[in-house]
């Protein structure tokens, strides 16, 4: 335990000293202006964009902190073998890649953290200067509720981009690879949903249908446009939806993260 | 004294190239053993294999016991966005020791006190070369393995090096050592292996840690390295 912590230690100060991590959160905290610029482009619909600009944005950066600052750190371990540096008794490989999966999350955390802040400021502001029919729905509290529902659907995302990185080769194959897999989880699962609506599947044969609802039933929603969306045309997510989504989503990080530890314990180094 | 490290009939292939041919050996912690062989003779896959970062084909390699080991790679890779002093004293509190035995260990292996906290990133190779083996030796672990330490360093950082390697082992550390160089190797180690394509050719007992035994241990390893 006390070797985790300190791989986790080690890695959130590796991080937060890395200048790519420090751009992300300053550019976390400038987003609020784009979405404001951006805003100006449309008459009616202004707190909707600026929610929706504001998530994308952050969703984009958040993607990219685990694409180059987790991949490029995993692929630094891996690949150019600085684990060698760690993985000497009493550090087994379980605890140096927990202890690696705990700071990337953490670092993560404080992007949400900023992503909250500056959330909440944007909000603030549109309440503050716009009359009731431009806010569609938004209320404060929302950019803390949308921060904490990225947070989570990325730890799925980081945990399965983990699992890539210990069963791949090289920096190259760890992006390569991540990549596709980022992009399959932000384009199958709308297509399975549209697949899964009744209409469609009355014309779909059996066989097919059960197929479809399987890989719905596996492949979780990595993609928080749903949320942001939801967000931005002031739905309210009831609690149960919110339960589901931190089961599923934290199920899925955990089955992928134990793949990962598997496949890190049996390979040559 | 530490317990001794038996390695029995070790092989590793890959694919049709094998770089372990059936080792047996056993270390004791009573003696520096020094590893000699030519590029891509296997010493780094005997180094390797002996801490379970690859499996053997077949065989065994590892301590029977849990133990502390310091552990030097050949290339070393330490993060680049870190100091000397924060990655040494991360080392120290890994391996159960007091972070605020950092300095002493950076000044240890003579790395300038000036460049403590800058970060790695702007070290010389000599430098990353100190800091590679600071983590190595912090928290006095019972066995060192060091793979190329002299790489990258000045004469007299070898001098202090191998002057340094004896008091640790004087305080109860088994140490294994691979190098290139064979005069310093003869001047530190009390045995000496000879290891080419993966076979352990030649085990030898070093005296005198003389010129002469410089000079045959070099004529040892060009005769068996190029039959």
């Amino acid at each position: 335990m006390t070797t985790t912590i300190e791989i986790t230690r080690i890695t959130i100060l590796e991080i937060i000293r890395m200048r790519i991590f420090q751009f992300f959160a300053v550019a976390i905290l400038v987003t609020p202006i784009i979405a404001l610029v951006f805003s100006n482009i449309f008459i009616f619909d202004i707190g909707k964009v600026r929610i929706d600009v504001f998530a994308a944005a952050t969703r984009l950066l958040i993607t990219s902190y685990i694409l180059f600052v987790a991949v490029t750190l995993m692929g630094r371990d891996i690949g150019q073998k600085s684990c060698y540096q760690f993985l000497m008794p009493p550090v087994s490989r379980h605890a140096y890649l927990t202890g690696r999966f705990a700071g990337l999350t953490f670092c993560m955390l404080m992007l949400m953290v900023v992503t909250m802040i500056a959330g909440e400021l944007l909000i603030a502001l549109t309440l503050a200067e716009t009359t009731e029919i431009y806010r569609h729905g938004i209320t404060q509290g929302q950019g803390f509720t949308l921060a904490i529902l990225s947070f989570v659907q990325h730890i799925s995302l980081l945990a399965m981009v983990i699992m890539i990185c210990v069963w791949a080769t090289g920096l190259a194959e760890m992006l390569v690879f991540s990549i596709a897999a980022i992009f399959l989880s932000w384009t199958l699962p709308p297509i399975i949903h549209a697949l899964q609506n009744q209409e469609v599947m009355q014309h779909v044969p059996p066989l097919i249908s059960s197929l479809t609802n399987s890989i719905g039933y596996i492949f979780p929603q990595l993609n928080g446009g749903d949320i942001a969306v939801a967000l931005a045309h002031g739905v309210n997510i009831n609690s149960t939806d919110i339960l589901l989504h931190f089961t599923e989503h934290f199920s899925y990080a955990l089955m992928m993260f134990v793949l990962a530890l598997i496949i890190f314990s049996r390979r040559d180094l | 004294m530490n317990q001794a490290w038996h390695i029995q009939h070790l092989t590793k292939r890959y694919q049709r190239d094998t770089v372990l041919d059936g080792i047996d050996l056993t270390l004791k912690a009573s003696q520096i053993t020094g590893l000699l062989g030519v590029n891509g003779a296997g010493k780094s896959s005997l180094f390797k294999s002996m801490l379970g970062l690859i499996s053997p084909d077949s065989g065994t390699a590892t301590l029977p016991h849990p133990s502390s080991i310091g552990y030097m790679p050949d290339l070393t890779h330490l993060p680049d966005s870190l100091t000397a002093l924060q990655i040494t004293r991360h080392a120290l509190r890994i391996k159960g020791a007091s972070a605020l035995l950092a300095e002493s260990t950076l000044e240890e292996i003579g790395l300038k006190s000036t460049a403590w906290n800058r970060r790695i990133g702007s070290y010389s190779k000599g430098m990353r070369q100190r800091t590679a083996l600071a983590f190595a030796l912090a928290g006095e672990p019972s066995w060192l393995l060091l793979d190329e330490p002299m790489s990258g360093l000045d004469a007299v950082g070898r001098k202090q090096l191998l002057k340094l390697l004896k008091l640790r082992h004087q305080q109860g550390a088994g140490i294994f050592v691979c190098s290139h160089i064979v005069p310093d190797l003869v001047r530190l180690c009390d045995r000496i292996l000879i290891l080419s394509n993966g076979k352990l050719k030649r085990d030898m007992a070093i005296q005198e840690h003389s010129m002469d035994e410089i000079s045959f241990v070099e004529d040892q390893l060009e005769k068996l390295s190029h039959p």
